[in-house]
């Protein structure tokens, strides 16, 4: 590992925004391959994740990561696809999210999307009170491999449930995995619900999505 | 039903970053330091906060373990309202507002990549609201003591042993309609900073702090706004 990028991957561990936005902007400028850096960029988001579920951080300092990591994202991505490797930036798989039916909370969903998003996810969101025809059919549009239902109140375990039923009536179950989270999620609502898993919070949805990507590829 | 929209709602960048929600990282600590400020300002500036409140003043017909019974016919089903708000010869039900433009502010702020942003004007907002239930209890202790009787500590449908099937009901007595809050079929209220309150007057009414009802919550062990104090803006 280079010095720079492991400087890189502080910077980013360490809420160090400036520096970190600077250094990967002058590794850009002087010809460092882009899909690298935002790996390096992602492994310093991972070692945030970390100290997050360890209770050293919290989530404004998910937040700001994620904000540089953003902030890289835009002068790299256009980099990767003009350069002579190609390709897109790494895309780990399609996550469809949304707040169930009923349920108007969306600062949860909108933190995990945020954080999936920057942890190389394509992320459809769906936004809230989002009805069940509307989930089926962007699964059949889109297609995705995760599908994450959002929900703050114990009432919205019944569009939770409501929503996975019509889901596996569709035959379009076998085919995803789903997790629920929000509010007071347990393995109790995850079993009345029939979703694969819960997440506590943001970095739980990341987790359990790379399990379910890593268990595939 | 009379309608609070007078609330003097004052907030504090310290107030903010003295929240247990957040952590002691010096540098995010001054990035917040900078952020907190101009959010206050622009929640100021574009009226992001409209704090309103419509309660009713209910005479009880009877109490009895498991039920309350209203004059008129209303009735909840509630244990622990119950048995706390035992001795009460009246029942208020109020609710209390914020407005629906931070929401639209914080969900903009997500939109264009502001999260941290965001997320900072989420524990906003939710401390406002909190202060402004603080400033609506103390409008109902005045009520109290005008018919030189007390009030109770506030509970809400959703606490442990009222059921959140009770919000309808609530809401309804409480002329939620008449400051624009309206309820999900799912029992969420819209705007989503809102909060519904039942206080008990009567001549000797219990007194509970926020933290005597956050020791009973079942969300306790996961809840980032718990109470470890008197009331919901002292709760740090």
């Amino acid at each position: 590992m280079s010095e720079q990028h492991q400087k890189l991957i502080e910077l980013i561990a360490d809420m160090n925004e400036e520096g970190a936005i600077k250094l990967a902007n002058d590794m850009l400028d002087n010809g460092y391959d882009p899909m690298k850096l935002l790996e390096h960029c992602r492994a310093g988001m991972d070692v945030v994740g970390k100290r997050f579920e360890s209770g050293e951080y919290f989530l404004p300092e998910l937040m700001l990561a994620g904000e540089m990591l953003s902030e890289i994202s835009k002068k790299a991505k256009p980099l990767i696809v003009e350069s002579q490797s190609g390709g897109e930036a790494a895309n780990k798989g399609v996550v469809l999210i949304g707040t169930v039916h009923g349920d108007l909370h969306d600062i949860g969903k909108n933190i995990v999307t945020f954080m999936l998003d920057i942890n190389g996810y394509k992320v459809i969101d769906l936004g809230i009170d989002v009805p069940i025809d509307t989930f089926i059919d962007s699964i059949k549009e889109h297609q995705p491999s995760v599908v994450g239902l959002s929900g703050f109140l114990t009432l919205a375990f019944d569009s939770m449930k409501e929503t996975i039923d019509a889901i596996q009536s569709a035959g379009l179950r076998d085919d995803i995995k789903i997790m629920i989270g929000g509010g007071q999620v347990d393995d109790t609502i995850r079993n009345y619900t029939g979703a694969d898993a819960f997440g506590l919070n943001a970095m739980s949805a990341v987790s359990l999505c790379n399990g379910w990507a890593q268990a595939t590829a | 039903m009379p309608v609070i929209n007078n609330f003097n709602l004052g907030l504090r960048s310290e107030e903010i970053l003295q929240l247990n929600s957040f952590g002691t990282n010096h540098r995010i600590r001054l990035r917040m330091q900078s952020l907190i400020p101009e959010i206050l300002d622009e929640i100021d500036h574009l009226a992001l906060i409209r704090p309103m409140a419509s309660y009713a003043l209910l005479e009880v017909e009877d109490i009895v373990p498991g039920r309350l019974s209203l004059a008129g016919g209303a009735v909840l089903n509630a244990p622990v309202a119950s048995h706390r708000l035992a001795g009460a010869s009246i029942l208020v039900a109020g609710v209390v507002t914020i407005g629906a433009a931070v929401n639209t502010a914080i969900s903009s702020s997500f939109a264009n990549g502001s999260t941290l942003k965001a997320v900072l004007m989420e524990e906003i907002a939710n401390r406002l609201l909190f202060k402004a239930s603080d400033e609506f209890l103390r409008v109902i202790d005045e009520e109290a003591a005008r018919l030189n009787q007390q009030a109770s500590g506030r509970l809400a449908p959703g606490d442990d042993g009222i059921d959140f099937n009770n919000q309808t009901v609530v809401l309804s007595l409480a002329g939620a309609e008449a400051i624009g809050i309206c309820l999900s079929a799912t029992g969420v209220m819209d705007p989503v900073h809102s909060t519904s309150l039942l206080i008990g007057i009567g001549k000797r009414m219990q007194r509970w702090s926020q933290f005597e009802n956050c020791q009973d919550c079942p969300s306790r062990a996961r809840c980032r706004y718990r109470c470890e104090a008197n009331s919901y803006a002292e709760c740090v």
